[in-house]
């Protein structure tokens, strides 16, 4: 598969994405709103700063992420995708980048929101913070990549994508979720809880990349 | 209406031929699990606060083996069909993958029941084997969602679906090696084992589960045979 495919594909989505901004609007609107809710339940009281990190990443990625290929469909471009000379792996290899890609842009921007909602405090580590967004956000967006391809050609396609990709990228969201919350209580990056946790994810990461690249040109052309 | 399963898959043949054979079988296993798991199997005191309630894992193993059983079903015959196309293999992984759920719930609430007494709660979410094995039952509730959803092309994407889902079959299996778990390791690797005694009642717990899902998968095999003889008579009869 052409190197060159896969990186035309993501740049294409950046492109557009650069210019209408639908897959960021979406990511931010939802990341704001589901920490604001965070911040008013909480009444004061100390909230786990990192697990409100991941379940607004969580939850926002289940809906922002539907659009890589949903958004072929709705456009009725997705059948001229399929016919260019790039393999549908490729395809499905660009969109799972370009998706990384917001989805840490939108993590980013979590992080800004939690600092500014609860106070820097549990920033104890910024290189483990950003590289367990970063696997993160990858593992996020190849799930929602594969996802988004697997029901782009179903009728109810925007209800279904979430059903689908949540169980998926429930154990991600724990494994992140943990070692965050460790990394943010002071656990070192090399010690043993946070390195096992991103070890977790980053072959979590691996395994689905690895298995939907071959699984995702059937699915596109089911 | 369904396809009826030909006789292209001898060894799922047998099992829809002895599916009464299969049941009967398990019904007299299961009732040998009971008295044995509650009159006769060694108590495991080392490690339990709540011995007496530990003897629930004899009817807890049976089940959470036999659901892995019928997810690699599932998965062996979504494979063959994403390689052959045959209609028969999609039918036999979607039964496979309801029984599969069916074994879930029963592993769940038996663990549930064992939980409240060893720890006073049903269910820890710190625990990542109760975790992982929670996200694989969501997984498979997610593959019917998905078939009852999809129109003509429903076989191949839940096939697809089914193969990515059975990944994290293994995931949940060693789950309690790959997290520090609550999870209790008796008969795994550095565990303290079950003895002589309650290897054997394992084994009985084990067999009338495998029992029942080859009966039930058998069952449901034959029903749909039924269905498409009627749904094919209908269409004579129209014409």
């Amino acid at each position: 598969m052409p190197r060159s495919a896969v990186l035309q594909v993501a740049r294409k989505d950046l492109l557009l994405e650069s210019r209408a901004a639908e897959q960021l609007t979406l990511f931010a609107m939802l990341v704001a709103l589901v920490l604001v809710v965070f911040r008013v339940a909480a009444e004061g009281r100390p909230v786990p700063v990192a697990t409100a990190l991941w379940v607004s990443l969580l939850l926002s990625a289940s809906v922002a992420l539907s659009r890589s290929f949903h958004a072929e469909a709705d456009h009725g471009t997705l059948d001229l995708l399929l016919a260019s000379p790039a393999a549908p792996a490729a395809l499905f290899l660009g969109k799972a980048f370009a998706g990384a890609a917001f989805t840490f842009g939108a993590a980013l921007f979590a992080l800004v929101l939690c600092a500014a909602f609860f106070g820097a405090d549990f920033v104890r580590d910024p290189v483990a913070l950003v590289a367990f967004l970063g696997l993160g956000a990858l593992g996020l967006s190849v799930q929602g990549a594969f996802f988004s391809a697997l029901s782009a050609r179903t009728r109810t396609r925007a209800s279904l994508f979430p059903v689908l990709m949540i169980p998926f990228a429930l154990p991600l969201f724990l494994w992140a979720t943990r070692g965050t919350v460790a990394s943010s209580l002071g656990a070192p990056l090399l010690g043993p809880a946070v390195l096992a946790d991103l070890g977790l994810v980053a072959a979590y990461d691996a395994l689905f990349l690895v298995l939907y690249t071959f699984l995702a040109p059937r699915a596109l052309s089911a | 209406m369904e396809a009826a399963p030909s006789a292209a898959h001898p060894p799922l043949d047998f099992v829809r031929r002895n599916a009464l054979p299969f049941l009967s079988s398990s019904a007299a296993l299961t009732v040998a699990t009971f008295i044995l798991a509650l009159l006769w199997a060694p108590t495991l005191s080392q490690g339990f606060s709540a011995p007496v309630a530990q003897r629930v894992f004899y009817l807890h193993f049976g089940p959470a083996i036999t659901s892995y059983a019928a997810f690699t079903v599932a998965f062996a015959y979504s494979l063959l069909y994403l390689r052959k196309g045959d209609g028969d293999a999609d039918l036999i992984a979607a039964h496979s993958a309801a029984l599969g759920l069916l074994f879930a719930a029963m592993t769940i609430a038996a663990g549930a029941l064992w939980g409240a007494a060893e720890w006073g709660v049903a269910w820890r979410f710190e625990d990542a084997r109760l975790d992982m094995y929670l996200v694989l039952l969501l997984t498979f509730i997610g593959y019917f969602a998905l078939r009852r959803q999809l129109g003509s092309g429903a076989p191949r994407l839940a096939a697809l679906y089914a193969v990515a889902g059975y990944a994290l079959v293994p995931l949940s299996y060693f789950s309690i090696y790959l997290w520090q778990s609550l999870h209790p390791r008796v008969i795994s690797p550095g565990g303290q084992g079950v003895g002589a005694g309650g290897a054997l009642v394992l084994s009985v717990s084990i067999a009338a589960s495998l029992f029942l899902f080859f009966g039930l998968l058998g069952l449901r095999l034959a029903v749909s045979e039924v269905e498409a003889r009627v749904a094919r008579l209908q269409r004579e009869a129209d014409v």
